[in-house]
């Protein structure tokens, strides 16, 4: 019966969404509606509303969503992009396809400092881009490595994914982020070694020459210092911090955010640009937490309707192997990456899909960075991809069209679906550093 | 109208401003424990309440702004009337949920300053109405912004169909730069 009701109520929230309805929205109506049709009183759903409102983000951890992306939106605004960026290709100028690698390297510094893939897939398009169009790199080959290395935001620490899925999931955040330093960097090496394949076996899409980008004055060294050696800082700051232990990830985000803040006044951002970031930053979160909460009467409905016994009985009642029911959520959440953006993914389908593969003997560190992988694969897939308009959008080119973007990124999909059945296959790729934590 | 956005721009900022403050906040508790043997009392009560707060204050921006996720797969496939009446519903929608959120938070609002409920032991007491008064009054803006949300709209005064005008005019465009 309870069951019944939560899938109808399933059903109606996927029609809601499709229809454009704010997601927020549609999971409260449908949460609501069920716990009515479900007790048959008004009075307990309506109170499922206030109550979660008031109870669902009062913990202080959800406190590092918020100060995790005021840190990303201040380096973002700093300009120290840009010196990762030339110091990433002044090391790596032997390397084939050189602008490209420095494109991944820079993205996989620059994803530990920043909690969200838009921030740096802006940032490159502005960046990376130009100096890859001016030296004759073909369009496709240098707008995917733009748009696929984004992706690396989402994986490697403070990312927003880890930490909604850590929430949803009660696992604790610092372990989780440390989880996806490994993965990351395995995800950045396979991109590597795609652009160098490529470059190698078709000189013409990436051009070889030997000059740097920028001349290395006094002006330059001085910019590259300071930019370079501040993201080293933040990061040791941020990420050392939890992985030591000295900081809970509250405190590292707090930190996170006001070195963020000394970084770029360094850099020369002034009042106007400081209180932009602070204002776009709210911009980023305040959707999210919204999403959060409404999430939390979601799961309410699924738990007072035992929801997650009856649709794992559904997918054990298949008779399916293991191999099939894992298949299943990739197809999935490849699906629904299509359509609707990541946070909202997991906050559908993780708390249906953990309890499953926990059922399955799969290591839950394990199976959040191999869902993160393939959610975040989304980000690159037609007709919805959001990373793909991020790039359509601030590249400073209008002759670089949709269609080249996503058809640039396929071999990034690939890579990272490739790297998500890797983790899966050996999962202590993804468990060792949590359990060497100090 | 303007004025109704401008102030839903203050108070936006005003709350994003309050995110910096609790980054100083835990800087300060951090550096006094361990500098000063002496953490801020209170901060880990101050974290929890304000996150609510910064986030219900960020709402009714989130609405006008069109940031509130959603996807327009569907609607970019229908004739614009369609699109609008489908923007419609999912905004009364939007209504009838802070609606829902106004009437379940009103009577625990109103015990919680009449018994003066707190949280928390010792000498340190926070009482719990301030929260639910801003939950209370957000929702109550969120419900309003829904409303001329869809007034907007049929008057046809919607930027790229999502944007009340003004919600991010001065500042806000060109989002996210890398220089």
């Amino acid at each position: 019966m309870g069951g019944d009701i939560v899938l109808w109520m399933l059903g109606l929230l996927i029609l809601l969404i499709l229809l454009g309805t704010h997601i927020g929205i549609a999971l409260a109506v449908c949460s609501a509606l069920g716990v009515w049709l479900m007790l048959g009183s008004f009075e307990a759903a309506v109170s499922i509303l206030g109550n979660t409102a008031y109870e669902a983000v009062r913990k202080d951890v959800f406190a590092v969503i918020p100060l995790f992306v005021l840190m990303g939106d201040f380096i973002s605004r700093s300009g120290a992009a840009s010196d990762l960026y030339r110091i990433c290709d002044r090391t790596l100028r032997r390397l084939p396809g050189r602008l490209a690698i420095a494109t991944i390297a820079g993205n996989t510094v620059f994803a530990a400092v920043t909690g969200v893939s838009i921030a740096a897939a802006a940032a490159f398009s502005r960046i990376a881009y130009p100096e890859m169009n001016k030296v004759g790199y073909k369009k496709t080959f240098a707008l995917g490595a733009v748009a696929g290395s984004a992706c690396l935001g989402m994986l490697i620490p403070p990312s927003v994914l880890l930490i909604v899925w850590a929430i949803l999931t009660e696992m604790s955040v610092g372990a989780l982020f440390i989880a996806g330093v490994v993965p990351g960097v395995l995800l950045a090496l396979l991109f590597s070694g795609y652009v160098i394949v490529a470059a190698i076996h078709r000189p013409d899409i990436a051009p070889a020459f030997e000059e740097p980008l920028v001349a290395l004055d006094a002006k330059e060294v001085r910019s590259e210092l300071i930019g370079g050696l501040g993201i080293l800082a933040l990061i040791l700051l941020v990420i050392g911090g939890i992985w030591t232990g000295v900081f809970t990830p509250t405190e590292a985000a707090g930190f996170g955010a006001i070195g963020a803040l000394v970084i770029g006044i360094i850099k020369g951002m002034r009042w106007p640009q400081i209180v932009e970031a602070i204002f776009q930053a709210g911009r980023t979160t305040a959707p999210i937490m919204f999403l959060l909460i409404t999430a939390q009467m979601y799961s309410r409905l699924l738990a007072l309707g035992g929801a997650v016994n009856f649709i794992q009985g559904l997918f054990f009642g298949l008779g399916a192997d293991p191999w099939m029911i894992i298949a299943l959520m990739m197809v999935i959440w490849i699906i629904m990456g299509m359509l609707i953006d990541s946070v909202s993914i997991i906050l559908l389908t993780v708390p249906i899909f953990a309890p499953i593969a926990l059922a399955l003997g799969i290591d839950p560190l394990a199976f959040a960075i191999f869902g993160i992988l393939v959610i975040e694969a989304g980000l690159l897939t037609p007709p919805f991809g959001l990373l793909v308009y991020t790039v359509k959008g601030a590249v400073p080119d209008a002759g670089a069209t949709l269609g080249m973007i996503f058809a640039g990124s396929t071999p990034y999909f690939l890579l990272i679906l490739l790297a998500a059945l890797i983790v899966l296959w050996v999962p202590s790729l993804a468990t060792w550093l949590p359990q060497a934590m100090l | 109208m303007r004025a109704t956005i401008g102030f839903t721009r203050v108070v936006h900022l005003f709350s994003a401003f309050w995110t910096l403050a609790l980054a100083v906040l835990i800087f300060g508790d951090v550096v006094g424990r361990g500098v000063f043997n002496q953490p801020i009392p209170g901060t880990k009560e101050i974290l929890q309440n304000s996150v609510v707060t910064i986030t219900f204050l960020q709402v009714p921006l989130a609405i006008y702004s069109g940031s509130m996720l959603r996807t327009s797969i569907f609607a970019d496939a229908v004739p614009p009337f369609l699109r609008r009446v489908l923007r419609t519903v999912g905004a009364t929608l939007g209504l009838v949920v802070f609606l829902g959120l106004i009437w379940s938070t009103w009577p625990a609002f109103q015990d919680a300053y009449r018994i003066g409920e707190y949280e928390g032991e010792g000498s340190l007491r926070v009482p719990t109405w301030p929260v639910r008064g801003v939950v209370l009054v957000m929702s109550a803006f969120g419900g309003w912004a829904y409303l001329t949300m869809i007034w907007l709209d049929w008057r046809g005064k919607l930027i790229d169909d999502v944007e009340a005008p003004g919600a991010l005019s001065t500042v806000g465009k060109g989002a996210a730069d890398g220089r």
